[in-house]
């Protein structure tokens, strides 16, 4: 009997008053390629924290080679052979390849650029991958960035690798790709751990399926007798029923009642029309891309993070131009002007979904904030700025969300993310928006204000608004949506009425699978 | 108990190594560290002609230190001051003939317009590069300075060069734009007054108005201005006009209220200076006339320290240079106690 690579007993995980994982106990023999399945929120990163020495684990064990081990940093990690690469990678885009895979482990002195060159070629071929160890990083586009990350966990000695979400960006070529170095791990003895959401790369390359659903594992099973409707059930309700019994149908999940909106014969306010978008980095992230969004309609932009909402969102905030297509929101064209300025006069809110980047100055005050998206609007007047009119509408945003501040001259930086979320949602909808663009609104709010954050969607779509929620929440999305998008590996599936729909179609879509 | 961090302690002593080091160094030079300070403040700050002094050289200062001031706050780095300086004063100059048969309530206003108009144009130049084509506005500024500074040697030995055509200066100015001296016996000028305007001004532009919004919004964060609806490219071009406009108002200002006639080297070294009392008065305008005051003090008692002592010109840069550096240490202690 061969000792397992790593074994996890009983793990938990509290965070305050949310248990993020609970009893989890997961087995990964010495070339087994086990794939961690789950919804946002379902725990799996907290279980990669926890695997490379991240958080430490209230209760439970971690053994590695059957040896009981503490990961108190990613140091301990990486000594005991753990390798991991994340979903967003740590490189210096100035540095070649060989110079990155050097960086923390060349000790002091003139480094051996030859020497280097031929270690990174070696690991690079053993796994038969195809490097050129004097590339620059930034030169590399996401693919070859990822394959560098994975050489710099291989640049040590790895008996475990964890994969995070490693063909969220990827093309399929390049993830056919990705995958042949899997099994060239696995056949070096590697167990690799790879977490995901897309069931393709469950089927493709993974020897066992493990889903968590709310902190808990509920069925870990060899990838031969799963099915995909069974996993998708059990990823969506945390049902183990289907998992294992191949062919049976998925019963619809059933919607809660709720008002059919008579929305067919408002007017159109948001219309895009064979959009096409590419990420920074030039890779694609949205294509072929059509809907509209009628006046008094939540129409749902669901899929996994990074499909290409941030940058749909983006765009139709005046931030971006389409790369092909059009976008027409309330008269405005994104082939004529097409700037937030504008964008924001024709009564477009914007909530972003980064929120530190783009919604907020830290260093300012909360009223200094709550000015920023009504900057060309008259409201603060038109040359000198009304700063008390400011502090009045700050002063009423901080009862009616109950914001936790000091008042409305204390930096927004001092604030927890929840509150500063506060702040941005009660300044894009001040007011009264045509449009709202919502990524992903309710996120880092506490179940109390999420409730009210869906109050006030609602009552905006009652008034007349047009909003586009972003979100990977199916719960969410089932509350509030009247349609939905979904945004899967760079395709579009949908726009489809909710209650033409059901949630494992709908998660089903989110994990690529038609 | 006052808790400093590590950076505020390693601060704190090299500034304590700084000065015992300076003070070795006075000793060495035969000179008592007390005197030199005696007469450092004494001069620079406590007599009347002292003074007047220290207010005279604070004019330009204030004035550079407020366009830098401007154009830091939006995070746009304008090292060009002295080039926006010497190009305002040179477009005045060259305007001056034409003003010159003018009544003086018209023509002096228009004068230091003109000046004015010459600093934002030298500094526009940098904000379309940067603006329109990238270009990183430190590289573009510092060019320009020293296309200016042949420019201005130009002028002044041809177009511009005083008739007598045997010095290289220009003519120098008629009394009708001359700025009135102040005080009889000092050389403090109206200037003074036009240096707390463009103060009131400034902070007016800054604390107020929706501008001054946009540039903070742009300087701490430039995604989040996008997202509002600024443009980060309007404000760079902008605020790079602005603070020429504000370089080239202290050229005109220093050649009309001080030296009346356009030389070589008559503003040297201002524009680095200004960097340092903007920073001094962490970029906030109404404390830009404080920093420069204190720069400008410090500057007229180092020149009583090299005429009285026997401290050696070059040591007497090491004192100014210990003295800022303290005053910046002392100003990022309480910073790092919030963190």
């Amino acid at each position: 009997m061969t000792v397992p690579v790593l074994e996890l007993t009983r793990l938990s995980k509290r965070y305050g008053e949310v248990t993020a994982v609970a009893g989890l106990s997961l087995k990964l023999e010495p070339g087994e390629v086990v794939a961690l399945l789950g919804e946002n929120g379902a725990g799996k990163s907290t279980v990669v924290n926890m695997i490379t020495g991240m958080t430490r684990p209230d209760t439970g064990q971690i053994h590695l080679q059957g040896k009981e081990v503490h990961l108190d940093t990613p140091r301990d990690a990486l000594d005991r052979g753990i390798g991991v690469v994340h979903q967003h990678y740590a490189l210096v885009g100035n540095f070649t390849v060989a110079e990155t895979l050097a960086l923390g482990r060349a000790g002091p002195g003139v480094l051996d650029r030859k020497v280097l060159h031929a270690d990174v070629r070696r690991v690079a071929e053993r796994i038969g991958m195809q490097m050129d160890p004097a590339a620059l990083v930034g030169s590399l586009d996401v693919a070859g960035q990822q394959r560098v990350e994975i050489l710099k966990a291989l640049s040590r000695k790895v008996s475990l690798l964890v994969l995070d979400e490693p063909t969220a960006v990827l093309s399929p070529e390049d993830a056919a790709r990705l995958f042949d170095v899997v099994r060239a791990l696995r056949a070096d003895g590697v167990a690799i751990l790879m977490v995901t959401h897309r069931l393709a790369d469950v089927f493709a390359v993974c020897d066992r399926a493990a889903v968590m659903h709310a902190g808990h594992l509920v069925c870990d099973l060899p990838v031969a007798s799963a099915t995909k409707q069974g996993l998708i059930s059990a990823m969506i309700s945390g049902n183990t029923d289907m998992a294992q019994l191949p062919g049976l149908p998925v019963q619809a999940n059933v919607l809660p009642d709720r008002p059919p909106t008579p929305v067919s014969d408002t007017p159109i306010r948001v219309s895009v029309r064979n959009l096409k978008l590419l990420r920074a980095n030039g890779s694609q992230a949205v294509q072929g891309l059509g809907f509209d969004i009628r006046a008094g309609e939540i129409m749902a932009l669901a899929g996994i993070d990074g499909n290409g909402q941030s940058e749909l969102v983006q765009c139709l905030a005046g931030l971006n131009l389409p790369d092909d297509g059009t976008a027409e929101i309330c008269g405005c064209r994104s082939d004529g002007h097409w700037t937030p300025r504008l964008l924001r006069n024709a009564g477009v809110a914007h909530v972003p979904d980064d929120r530190r980047r783009y919604g907020i100055i830290s260093d300012l005050s909360l009223s200094a904030n709550m000015m920023l998206s009504h900057f060309f609007s008259p409201r603060y007047g038109r040359t000198v700025l009304d700063r008390a009119r400011a502090r009045d509408d700050t002063r009423r945003a901080i009862d009616e969300y109950d914001i936790r501040t000091t008042g409305p001259d204390q930096p927004i930086g001092r604030l927890s993310g929840g509150n500063q979320q506060k702040l941005v949602l009660a300044r894009e909808l001040l007011a009264g928006p045509r449009v709202i663009l919502a990524a992903h609104p309710s996120r880092g709010l506490d179940i109390r204000t999420i409730g009210a954050v869906q109050d006030i969607l609602r009552r905006q779509r009652d008034a007349g608004a047009a909003i586009l929620l972003v979100s990977a929440d199916l719960d969410e999305i089932r509350a509030l949506a009247d349609r939905v998008v979904v945004l899967a590996a760079g395709t579009a599936f949908g726009p489809v009425a909710m209650a033409d729909t059901d949630m494992a179609q709908i998660g089903a879509w989110m994990a690529g699978h038609a | 108990m006052l808790v400093l961090d590590r950076d505020s302690r390693v601060a704190l002593m090299a500034l304590a190594a700084c000065a015992l080091l300076l003070l070795g160094l006075i000793a060495l030079a035969g000179e008592s560290p007390l005197r030199v300070l005696a007469i450092l403040i004494g001069d620079g700050f406590l007599t009347r002609a002292g003074l007047a002094d220290a207010l005279v050289r604070s004019i330009p200062l204030t004035l550079t230190g407020l366009g830098v001031a401007l154009s830091f706050r939006a995070g746009v780095f304008n090292i060009g001051v002295d080039g926006q300086l010497l190009i305002g004063a040179a477009l005045a100059m060259a305007c001056a003939p034409i003003l010159g048969p003018l009544p003086s309530a018209l023509a002096l206003p228009l004068l230091l317009l003109a000046g004015t108009l010459g600093g934002a144009i030298w500094g526009g130049i940098a904000g379309i590069l940067k603006a329109r084509f990238g270009a990183n506005e430190i590289i573009a500024t510092i060019m320009l300075n020293y296309i200016a500074i042949q420019m201005v040697s130009w002028l002044i030995r041809g177009p511009l060069q005083e008739p007598m055509g045997i010095f290289p200066r220009s003519e120098k100015l008629t009394a009708s734009l001359r700025l009135p001296i102040l005080f009889d016996g000092t050389r403090l000028s109206a200037g003074l007054i036009v240096a707390a305007l463009a103060c009131v001004a400034v902070w007016f532009l800054v604390a107020r108005s929706r501008y001054g919004y946009a540039l903070t919004v742009t300087g701490k964060n430039a995604d989040a201005a996008r997202y509002g609806g600024i443009q980060p490219a309007v404000i760079a071009f902008s605020v790079l006009c602005l603070s020429g406009a504000l370089a080239g108002l202290a050229g005109i200002v220093e050649v009309s209220g001080l030296h009346g006639r356009l030389q070589e080297g008559f503003a040297g070294g201002i524009g680095i200076t200004a960097i340092a009392v903007a920073l001094l008065a962490r970029l906030s305008p109404l404390w830009v006339p404080v920093a420069a005051f204190g720069f400008a003090g410090l500057y007229v008692g180092s020149d009583a320290i090299a005429r009285l002592t026997a401290v050696p010109f070059p040591l007497v840069h090491v004192i100014e240079g210990t003295i800022v550096l303290a005053f910046l240490v002392l100003q990022i202690m309480p910073k790092a106690k919030d963190l």
